[in-house]
């Protein structure tokens, strides 16, 4: 299945955050967030990663869980304090709601990161979009990673250099990354320069069209995959618009 | 720890007896993450503060990868190194900084300041000795004219040549006065006559009593300067 | 006709205003392996940007005088246009580095020139045999050694399969076995009658050169056939070219 069309893939995400919009119940939305973590799961994504990123975010989602319930009337009162209702069974269900919703369309923008990004262009460029303004989409994909890497090289060398960023209390801190965010801006332009020179230097652009090494090709399993996100979309829509 | 490679260099670290090792590597074994095979296997070996170390070894061998461990930048996935009797995960990159000197294979890289003066007196400056302002523009002219980069002082560093830059990033690292300058691949970029200058600069700090290791391909400037030969085989070093 | 024609070439920066380039002119015939040798910082680098046109249409400055490369002059043409006829391969390893895998980065340049599908493969196949980087093929590019990087940006400029290649620096970070296989690929380019232009510090390497520009500071000291220049050593030791450790 990791094989799949990054087309079938975009078309998935954009089913799969479209329902965890619309849906509005918690067992629903729970199903959804399972069903979307099994075709990570099927994508044989690392799920250790996916982890440590939701541990960040962990905190926030705390936080708007309770404020969520606290602030949502009607229903079962279940916790009040002198007259005020603190927890309703509406607040919890909205919670729970707001929980899954969230988590499935972080899981579900995860699905885009088991294609290279070389083959979004190709998507992109078979949707019939000019190849310069796909090749902007991977410039900004495959660059980012690039300069990250540059301002943490940076980072290295100047800690190397005696400046203890680990000790030096927040107040210096502040200063230090004032100090230091001109340069390295500077010096993630001059590579961005640099790299674009060198696209350049190998013929990009040279003739208005372009060949690929691969194309890519519907197999039936993106048929269905396609087909079965497209169905279930629409009657989960229908049924919200009908009723 | 019993590997017959470990064992050797031990033997030849006892011969060495008198003189302690500056770092040590015990079991060793470094692997990138998300891939199969580690690029260092079970290390054990001691560095000295004394001549100058010379590690050789095919491109994509892992000496680059060797000298980011020793330097703190990557941690190994097994065994443990130390610094000077302490561990090196115990220290933080300025401490490590402060005593090894480092260049990268890539200068550019390291070079992050508006002028090619700032860049040097950034240094002397997070030395923490005090100095006035008149002292340290005095210790920066030293080494400019040292280095042979008087003329780039007002220069932007990243738009020197490559060869500049080189001089420029091993110039940065000298006035930390580390104990142990650590140069990968040093001599790419350098023209003869500038490496025959780097080489006496090197002859000075073994001199000093500090010590140098050097990465590199370069046969002739190892054999001319090297005081002890490794090779790194298969994740391995073997002592020549 | 020449393969490369620089007359009159001057050049400065335009940050500093230094001439860095001074009133260069030198020809070279196809077929023919040329060393461009000189102290570091003498605008050697320079001149290689100057022959691929990325001097004047990347950086400015002030530019005089006329590069043509294969009769294309580099004024007139786009740098794409212009990499038709030459081939780059830059100094730093770490800016001409940008696909996600060894194989999309040699595939670029012949995607670029519009070639059939079977023929960017079959390019690819040859170009990774022939530098002995079959391995790497599925690698993330800049997660190799400071050597293998190299390998690869030559990789991609080879696939490119330009009548002139210019090349600054980039034996000095490979093994001995890289070093060979270089050369080996750059005799045999010579054997198809390709131009090639070579930078390169050490002496040994530039042996296999039939012709040996000297630059100093900018000026175009000599112009020579291999052996003879490099029998001279009291001009090279003269110049610094050559140093008695
Ligand atoms: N960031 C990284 N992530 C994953 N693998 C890496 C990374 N950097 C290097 N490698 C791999 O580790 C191996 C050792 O690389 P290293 O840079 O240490 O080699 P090296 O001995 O310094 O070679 P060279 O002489 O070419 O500089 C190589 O096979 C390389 O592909
Ligand atoms: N982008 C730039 N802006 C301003 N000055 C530059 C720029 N690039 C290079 N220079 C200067 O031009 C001079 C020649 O540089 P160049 O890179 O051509 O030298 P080189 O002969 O290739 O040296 P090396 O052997 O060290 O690579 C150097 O003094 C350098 O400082
Ligand atoms: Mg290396
Ligand atoms: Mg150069």
């Amino acid at each position: 299945m990791s094989d799949l069309d990054p087309r079938t893939k975009i078309v998935s995400i954009l089913c799969l955050s479209t329902l965890a919009v619309f849906l509005n119940e918690p067992w629903p939305l729970l199903l959804l967030f399972v069903f979307t973590l099994l075709i990570l799961l099927f994508l044989r994504i690392n799920f250790f990663r996916i982890t440590m990123r939701f541990k960040k975010l962990l905190p926030l989602l705390l936080l708007m869980l309770i404020i969520q319930s606290i602030f949502t009337a009607g229903g079962e009162v279940l916790i009040s304090f002198h007259d005020i209702n603190i927890l309703t069974s509406n607040g919890i269900n909205s919670a729970l709601c707001i929980l899954f919703r969230l988590l499935t369309l972080f899981s579900s923008a995860m699905i885009i990161m088991t294609s290279s990004s070389k083959d979004y262009v190709l998507a992109l460029t078979q949707l019939k979009i000019p190849y310069e303004i796909a090749f902007m989409v991977l410039v900004a994909l495959r660059f980012l990673p690039i300069f990250i890497e540059e301002i943490k090289d940076t980072l290295v060398a100047i800690q190397l250099r005696g400046v203890d960023l680990q000790r030096i209390p927040w107040r210096h801190k502040i200063k230090f990354y004032t100090r230091f965010l001109a340069p390295l801006l500077s010096r993630v332009m001059l590579k961005a320069h640099q790299l674009a020179i060198t696209m350049e230097a190998r013929a990009f652009r040279v003739y208005r069209r372009r060949t690929y090494l691969r194309l890519l090709q519907y197999s039936v399993a993106d048929y269905v995959v396609m087909v079965f996100f497209a169905i279930a979309t629409i009657v989960v829509l229908a049924r919200d618009f009908l009723y | 720890m019993f590997s017959a490679n470990g064992f050797i260099l031990r033997v030849l670290s006892v011969k060495r007896g008198w003189l302690m090792a500056y770092i040590e590597l015990e079991n060793v074994t470094f692997c990138y993450p998300g891939q199969s095979r580690p690029v260092l296997r079970d290390i054990n070996l001691s560095i000295y503060k004394e001549g100058v170390t010379a590690i050789t070894g095919a491109n994509g061998s892992g000496k680059t990868t060797f000298s980011k461990l020793l330097i703190g930048i990557l941690t190994p996935t097994k065994g443990w190194i130390k610094l000077n009797g302490q561990l090196l995960t115990s220290l933080t990159l300025a401490q490590i900084g402060r005593r090894i000197g480092y260049v990268f294979q890539n200068p550019g890289k390291q070079l992050f300041c508006e002028t090619v003066e700032e860049e040097i007196a950034f240094g002397v400056r997070n030395l923490g000795l005090g100095l006035s302002t008149d002292q340290v523009a005095q210790k920066v002219r030293m080494v400019l004219d040292y280095f042979e980069l008087t003329r780039y002082a007002q220069v932007y560093p990243l738009s020197l040549s490559a060869g500049e830059k080189r001089r420029l990033a091993i110039a940065a690292v000298f006035v930390l006065e580390p104990d142990l300058l650590l140069l990968d691949e040093p001599t790419t970029g350098l023209d003869p006559y500038r490496k025959k200058l780097l080489g006496d600069y090197l002859d000075k700090v073994i001199a000093a009593k500090r010590g140098v290791v050097i990465i590199s391909h370069d046969q002739k400037f190892i054999s001319r300067y090297a005081t002890r030969l490794i090779k790194l085989q298969e994740g391995q070093f073997v002592e020549e | 006709m020449d393969a490369i024609v620089v007359n009159q070439l001057s050049y400065s920066y335009q940050v500093s205003g230094r001439q860095i380039l001074k009133n260069i002119s030198f020809k070279v015939a196809p077929g023919e392996i040329v060393a461009l040798i000189g102290l570091s910082g003498c605008g050697k680098s320079t001149l290689c940007l100057c022959l691929g046109g990325i001097i004047p249409h990347y950086l400015g400055g002030e530019l005089t005088g006329r590069v043509s490369v294969n009769g294309k002059d580099t004024k007139e043409y786009k740098v794409a246009q212009l990499a038709l006829e030459v081939g780059l391969v830059f100094q730093d390893p770490d800016t001409q580095l940008f696909s996600p895998t060894v194989e999309d980065e040699i595939a670029f340049a012949p995607e670029n020139l519009c070639l059939p599908v079977e023929e960017i493969g079959s390019r690819i196949n040859k170009v990774l045999d022939i530098l002995g980087i079959s391995a790497l093929r599925k690698e993330n590019p800049n997660r190799l050694s400071g050597g293998q990087k190299h390998l690869v940006a030559m990789g991609a400029v080879l696939a490119l399969e330009p009548a002139i290649l210019v090349l600054d620096e980039v034996l000095a970070q490979l093994d001995p076995v890289g070093k060979k296989t270089i050369n080996d690929i750059l005799l045999d380019l010579r054997q198809q009658g390709k131009t090639i232009l070579i930078v390169e510090h050490d002496l040994e390497t530039v042996s296999i050169a039939d012709r040996v520009l000297v630059l100093e500071n900018g000026l175009l000291l000599r112009d020579g056939q291999a052996e003879t220049v490099l029998a001279d050593r009291e001009f090279l030791l003269r110049h610094k070219l050559e140093c008695e450790v």
